[in-house]
């Protein structure tokens, strides 16, 4: 593993390069590859996967590269995603509290749910071109959708990546013999 | 009683983000910002650009029947555009030596910002906005017409930082331009986004004669943009006898997603 003096560089260059690609490249894409939230999954990996201080850490430089490029207001992403890291390991923390795929699924939903909830409420706050409730909106949920089934695609590439790289997440078995 | 732990991540990040707040109100971040941000434009340029490339040959491939009938329907507007261009260039040519005669000025007296994009924005359900490369420090302001390289219009400046624009598609709703039709009457009107697909024209008085296939180009009443930039084409005409307004539905004659440069009209 990375050692602690290289490991929060580490995640600098990582959340950096996510949030450059997610803005440059993924933004202009077509709508359906144009869903894939690599800012996100990353969190969740480094959440999942490593420890929380990491992941506040990939939610502050993220947030703040994403705040500076785009045009919302500076400290938009910054809140989403430092809101979504405590969230997502209060989930971890309290109700996912073993380290299988299930597990990280189900936190990437969630933290999927919950990080557009809170874009698009900062957005009706923030912007005119959006009104009414999201959540009744056909938009909202089709993206949601397509943003759930990358992730859930990511999910499982991540899992499996990450299980041949350590055996902390491999099973095991209490063996009489 | 709970006791609040000097490391715990939270406080350390709220505590971050509470500073981070402060310096930018301030205005202490804002060189750092704009650095930052001109130091990754080339490198999101570049990305934008394979980006927009993927994009582009993904929906081509999709659309090859469609494609078939445009080729088949251009090339019939070919061959009348070429009999209709030989007049106009008799007219041109005739149009130059009354005006070196009258000693005309030319009424397009404007300049162009040349930028590239570098990304795009998810603005609204119907609505992605262009990011460009140039801001308030090369002359933008929100208002101004963007144009691609044939100068027919892509959309207008709405938001501007130190070394980045913003500006919303013709076709977005909410990016409205005032246009006028290039018939006998000069008909005015109001363009905007409809579904991020076309445009639509409205305020277009009920007795105005508007045909289909007319040309829709900005009428210069915005103050910002010149008027004689091409919006589009009249594709649908609205006329319901009880209504005060007639519409239109303009198809824009551009692909916006294969834009990789456009110019912004400095007036």
């Amino acid at each position: 593993m990375l050692n602690k003096v290289w490991q929060p560089l580490f995640f600098i260059v990582i959340a950096t390069a996510s949030a450059i690609w997610q803005w440059s490249f993924i933004y202009a894409l077509t709508d359906l590859f144009g869903q894939f939230n690599l800012v996100l999954i990353v969190l969740m990996f480094t959440l999942f996967f490593f420890d929380f201080s990491s992941a506040v850490l990939v939610a502050i430089m993220s947030g703040f590269w994403l705040d500076i490029l785009g045009f919302n207001f500076f400290g938009f992403y910054l809140i989403v995603l430092f809101v979504t890291s405590i969230f997502s390991e209060w989930l971890l923390a309290n109700w996912l509290t073993n380290r299988s795929l299930y597990s990280f699924i189900v936190l990437i939903i969630i933290s999927t749910l919950v990080y557009n909830l809170l874009v698009y409420g900062l957005q009706s706050f923030s912007s005119t071109e959006i009104s009414g409730i999201v959540i009744f909106k056909k938009h909202f949920w089709i993206s949601l959708g397509y943003q759930v089934a990358w992730s859930i695609l990511a999910a499982l590439f991540l899992f499996n990546f990450a299980s041949s790289a350590t055996r902390r997440l491999k099973p095991f078995f209490l063996s009489d013999k | 009683m709970m006791r609040i732990k000097s490391n715990n991540p939270v406080v350390v990040g709220l505590a971050v983000l509470i500073l981070l707040f402060f310096l930018h109100w301030i205005g202490l971040t804002r060189g750092l910002e704009g650095a930052l941000s001109s130091l990754i434009q080339p490198l999101s340029g570049k990305l934008y650009s394979w980006s927009s490339s993927i994009s582009s040959s993904y929906s081509d491939n999709q659309d090859i029947a469609y494609l078939q009938a445009e080729i088949a329907r251009l090339k019939g507007e070919v061959v009348d555009l070429t009999v209709a261009n030989s007049s106009f260039l008799e007219i041109a040519q005739e149009n130059n030596k009354l005006r070196k005669a009258l000693d005309f000025q030319d009424n397009k007296d404007v300049s162009a910002v040349i930028a590239s994009i570098i990304a795009k924005e998810q603005a609204g359900e119907d609505r992605r906005d262009l990011v460009i490369n140039r801001g308030s420090q090369d002359g933008l302001r929100p208002g101004l017409g963007v144009i691609n390289e044939d100068g027919m219009i892509v959309g207008k400046v709405m938001e501007v930082k130190d070394r980045t624009a913003k500006i919303c598609l013709a076709t977005s709703p909410g990016c409205r331009l005032a246009a006028a039709v290039q018939n006998q009457l000069k008909t005015q009107g109001l363009t905007d986004g409809d579904l991020g697909l076309t445009i639509k024209m409205s305020y277009i008085p009920q007795l105005e004669k508007i045909a289909q296939d007319d040309l829709v180009i900005t009428s210069g009443l915005d103050g910002d943009i010149p008027r004689g930039f091409v919006i589009g084409r009249v594709t649908q005409i609205i006329n319901e006898s009880n209504e005060v307004w007639q519409e239109a539905t303009i198809e824009p004659l551009i692909n916006f997603d294969n834009l990789t440069v456009v110019s912004a009209i400095v007036p």
